[in-house]
């Protein structure tokens, strides 16, 4: 530890420290383009301009390492005489089109511009103009909104090593083009580009003039695509807050960053797989008993008569939150009912896969650490009463039989999901599940991390938690956690100590 | 048709290779090695660049595009360079350019109709003592005016003078 002097006053910092992230961790926003904590140092944006005692000029915050004794000043004249230049150069050939962008309150151009200059420009000559255009099906590339600070290419050089992108020609005529269009179309993480990109040059073609940023709600969740637990901005766009009568529905996902997962970044199944819990179509939308839909009360009832047997099985899923997995196994315990785990889908590696993971679903952790047997291990399948949870997604297919087999032996099956699929269609009762988004929930990684996912809208179209339906007296999903964190992993948790990183096991 | 470099081409560029600490360090030699040979550095050139240095094609386009000196389209038998840098502006190099347009029916950047000359003006020569100074393919003409500038492009139409 050294100690340095940010704006007269002192802090303790970690030698080797970038100015920027030191003054990160102490809580002093120094705005910057080109610096991301995931990617090489380029210092060509010169944003991040900071005032240091001794030196003759100001100095790039991102790529000067702090030493003792250092004094920095990140909000003298100077500075912010530097921060307007910049600002100045940068928004020469901008064609200032916020109105018809679609980073447009989310855009750091806009946001330093008011903070730190706010001035008219004093350039009178024609500017510099390129194509607008689709570089690949799932991005377009706007030159003239760029401020070339070429975090896309180095993503595409450092990270994925594909190289589709990279800047052509020099001085004011320097801008970004795409030699690879197809590379892009393949790439697996080529996505991330439009939420690395500060401004409103590289974005998604789905989501162009679908909707602005400040009309919907960005909550953090963990991506139910695979046990790799990436952290996830869900963006909903709900029906109470807005005045143009859309659904409720999740508009987007995109990147939240997780520096104690060591995760910047996420691949596009993730990202696009917002599609699968948009499906209204599918949705469970009421319980469902024989064929007929029922309401709640009737189904509870049903299911306390039903439930009130001698051999009776629950098998959880992979692919629920801690607390549906545990409420339901808490069911079943208190009853003595077996309790059975399926075991995940897998999926071929893409190339690169980076931090993908094999296991398609985002809590087989859990249930293994719970030491559950596997459903292949069911030895007499004639059940009274049989309880399945399934989510949206897939087990793996010899899973998929053993459970179906059971389903349709048992006297009374019950099925609890959010999509209508060949489980609920074998089954006696369906009872409508929340997806990941309606509720609070807690995931364990393939890296032993617990993260918790936020709600962020409503339960929907009939959708209650598991316990609920089994009467179960449990007021928050919290109160499940705490009770599954005592008994199963011994520690003493709730939401707020798992934090915005999670909790490594 | 491909382009290709042929083996003599590879047994010259392993020498130029040989030289240099790695490959990326070879793309400016390369290059220009490329464009003695196909006359420009074309998108294909960039590519067989790119292949023969085994480096992506995005760097060899970036470098290629930012130096001036690699002419992305072709160019005419002659290519006159005029300097219109400081030294040379002050000697008059602005009415060699207009005299240059006016002989050869094209403006800076254009090659004439007939294939023999490309205009362009470019930044210092390194000749400022010779001031105004044409660069002709390889060779200067220095301490031009106007009336040398007609006779130039005259021998030039003649053959006369080995650029």
């Amino acid at each position: 530890m050294i100690s340095i002097k940010i704006n007269d006053r002192e802090y303790q910092v970690e030698e080797g420290k970038t100015i920027l992230e030191a003054a990160k961790e102490i809580g002093i926003e120094i705005p910057h383009y080109c610096y991301h904590p995931a990617l090489s140092i380029a210092g060509n944006c010169r944003m991040c301009l900071v005032e240091v005692k001794g030196m003759p000029k100001p100095m790039t915050a991102c790529s000067t390492r702090v030493s003792d004794g250092m004094e920095i000043y990140t909000d003298s004249e100077l500075v912010k005489e530097a921060r307007k230049g910049v600002l100045e150069f940068i928004l020469l050939d901008h064609p200032v089109d916020c109105p018809i962008c679609d980073k447009s309150g989310e855009c750091k151009l806009q946001d330093y511009y008011f903070e730190h200059s706010a001035q008219k420009s004093r350039y009178e000559f024609p500017k510099e103009r390129h194509k607008v255009e689709k570089i690949s099906k799932k991005i377009y590339l706007n030159p003239n909104r760029c401020v070339l600070c070429t975090r896309c290419v180095r993503f595409l050089r450092e990270i994925t090593k594909t190289n589709e992108l990279t800047t052509v020609e020099r001085g004011s005529h320097s801008h970004i083009v795409c030699v690879d269009p197809e590379g892009l179309d393949n790439n697996p993480f080529a996505s991330n580009i439009s939420d690395i990109c500060p401004v409103g040059a590289l974005g998604l073609n789905e989501f162009r003039f679908k909707k602005r940023v400040w009309f919907t709600k960005k909550v953090k969740a963990i991506c139910q695509g695979c046990a790799a637990g990436c952290n996830i901005y869900v963006d909903v766009s709900n029906r109470k807050q807005l005045l143009d009568g859309d659904d409720d529905e999740i508009v987007r996902i995109h990147t939240a960053e997780n520096g104690k997962l060591g995760q910047y970044f996420i691949c596009d199944e993730g990202r696009y797989s917002y599609k699968l819990y948009n499906d209204k179509e599918n949705r469970v939308k009421a319980p469902v008993l024989d064929g007929e839909e029922v309401d709640f009360e009737k189904a509870v009832e049903v299911l306390k008569e039903k439930a009130n047997v001698r051999k009776g099985v629950v098998i959880l899923s992979p692919l629920h939150s801690i607390e549906e997995n545990y409420a339901a196994y808490l069911f079943a315990r208190e009853r003595g009912f077996d309790v059975f785990r399926p075991s995940s889908f897998r999926k071929d590696l893409p190339e690169p896969a980076l931090f993908i993971e094999e296991k398609k679903s985002p809590n087989d952790r859990m249930l293994k650490l719970m030491k559950l047997p596997k459903v292949s291990e069911i030895e007499e399948i004639d059940y009274d009463f049989a309880l399945f949870l399934h989510n949206v997604g897939k087990v793996h297919s010899k899973s998929e039989v053993r459970i179906l087999s059971v389903l349709k032996r048992a006297t009374f099956s019950v099925v609890f999901e959010p999509m209508l699929t060949d489980f609920g269609k074998n089954a006696n009762m369906v009872l409508p599940a929340p997806i990941f988004v309606e509720e609070n929930g807690c995931y364990i990684n393939g890296k032993n991390f617990v993260q918790h996912s936020n709600k962020a809208l409503d339960y929907m179209y009939g959708a209650k938690p598991i316990w609920e339906f089994l009467g179960m007296d449990f007021k928050s999903e919290e109160e499940v956690f705490i009770q599954f964190a005592k008994e199963q992993l011994d520690k003493d948790l709730n939401y707020q100590k798992l934090g915005t990183e999670g909790f490594e096991l | 048709m491909a382009l290709r470099f042929d083996e003599s081409d590879v047994k010259k560029l392993e020498e130029i290779r040989a030289k240099y600490p790695n490959n990326q360090a070879c793309t400016l030699p390369f290059l220009h090695y490329a464009q003695d040979k196909f006359g420009y550095v074309s998108m294909d050139v960039i590519k067989l660049v790119a292949q023969t240095l085994n480096l992506p094609v995005a760097h060899v386009l970036s470098v290629a595009t930012f130096y001036t000196m690699y002419n992305k389209k072709p160019v005419g038998k002659y290519h006159l360079q005029v300097c219109t840098n400081i030294s040379c502006s002050l000697l008059g190099a602005r009415k060699l350019v207009d005299k240059l347009e006016e002989l050869l029916g094209i403006k800076p950047g254009e090659t004439t109709e007939d294939g023999m000359f490309t205009l362009t003006e470019v930044e210092c020569l390194g000749s400022c003592g010779t001031a105004p100074v044409i660069q002709v393919n390889e060779t200067y003409f220095e301490n031009l005016d106007e009336k040398k500038v007609e006779d130039l492009i005259e021998s030039l139409r003649k053959g006369e003078l080995d650029v």
